[in-house]
């Protein structure tokens, strides 16, 4: 038996509660763990209330990713005891996720949790963690340094925001958080943000394709106007990370008509799950 | 950066992070 946060579905509206679960309610996989830490990410939130049609399958267990035990693998790269670390491969939203005290999952969608972290250290990392930390990567492939210029960090207190502020800020980069929370710029300058900016000017439609340059990169995480925005706003040649869309809803006559290039990164989009465009 | 949870909380936590009011990360403990 384990216990796990079960959702249901009855008439489109979700339902979650506390559940013992037998072990045969577990679905295929050849490695079992005990999981012992999940987070929470925007992806779940939409999960669990139900919005995007994510789950086509219910009932469900959330959770896009997990760090934890394995309990049994018929898998040659695990054995019983190995400490284990999964993120994305769409658990939690097409396959039973880490909001149980057991998951079944495919060898191949696991890492071994890195030496020297706890598994509660792994999953403050996370999926936010390890998108952010690609977001800083792809900007630095192509071609960002700290003398370009402030990068711009957009929902910044959000989980993605919060790290790549810190990683940015670590790593020497002038970082200007934007954030919709007055209550969060403190938090946001401890983090190593040198400026934060409220989002609201960015959610306002843009008045023309090209703005004032002012941005060396940025990692948006919102989408919407606020990515148009940005593109706008960007220097040339320079490049923005989009990461997410939590805002929904992308005006595709922004697209391309910016001074930068835009780079998906944390291999789906949060928002539908589906792969992201790349160029 | 980091707060603590338990699985009693995700179904509120998930509500709050759709209206960006979650702060930095969240950990589940689902053995609490």
């Amino acid at each position: 038996m384990f216990r796990a946060l079960l959702l249901d579905e009855t008439g489109g509206t979700v339902t979650a509660s506390i559940r013992e679960l037998d072990d045969s309610t577990l679905p295929d996989g050849n490695v079992r763990v005990a999981v012992e830490y999940t987070t929470i990410n925007y992806k779940d939130g939409l999960v669990i209330s139900g919005g995007g049609g994510l789950v086509k399958r219910w009932p469900h267990v959330p959770g896009i990713d997990f760090a934890g035990t394995v309990q049994m693998s018929e898998h040659s790269a695990y054995r019983v005891g190995d400490k284990v670390v999964l993120t994305g491969w769409r658990v939690g939203e097409v396959q039973w996720g880490g909001c149980a005290q057991k998951a079944s999952v495919n060898g191949y969608q696991l890492v071994p949790l890195p030496a020297g972290l706890s598994t509660r250290q792994a999953m403050a990392v996370g999926t936010a963690g390890l998108t952010a930390m690609l977001a800083v990567m792809a900007l630095e492939a192509h071609g960002l340094t700290p003398a370009a210029g402030e990068v711009l960090v957009t929902g910044a207190a959000g989980g993605v925001g919060s790290v790549a502020t810190a990683v940015l800020a670590k790593c020497g980069y002038r970082v200007v958080a934007s954030s919709g929370r007055a209550q969060t710029h403190e938090y946001l300058k401890g983090l190593g943000a040198a400026s934060v900016i409220d989002r609201s000017p960015f959610a306002e439609p843009a008045k023309r394709p090209l703005e004032s340059e002012r941005w060396a990169g940025c990692i948006d995480s919102v989408g919407g106007n606020t990515l148009a925005r940005v593109l706008a706003q960007t220097k040339y040649g320079c490049s923005v990370a989009a990461v997410g869309a939590a805002h929904r809803s992308l005006d595709p006559s922004a697209q391309g008509s910016a001074h930068g290039e835009t780079r998906s990164d944390d291999g789906e989009c949060d928002a539908c799950g589906r792969a992201p465009a790349r160029r | 950066m980091t707060v603590s949870a338990t699985l009693a909380d995700v179904p509120r936590l998930a509500a709050e992070i759709l209206k960006g009011q979650i702060r930095g990360r969240v950990v589940v403990d689902v053995n609490r």
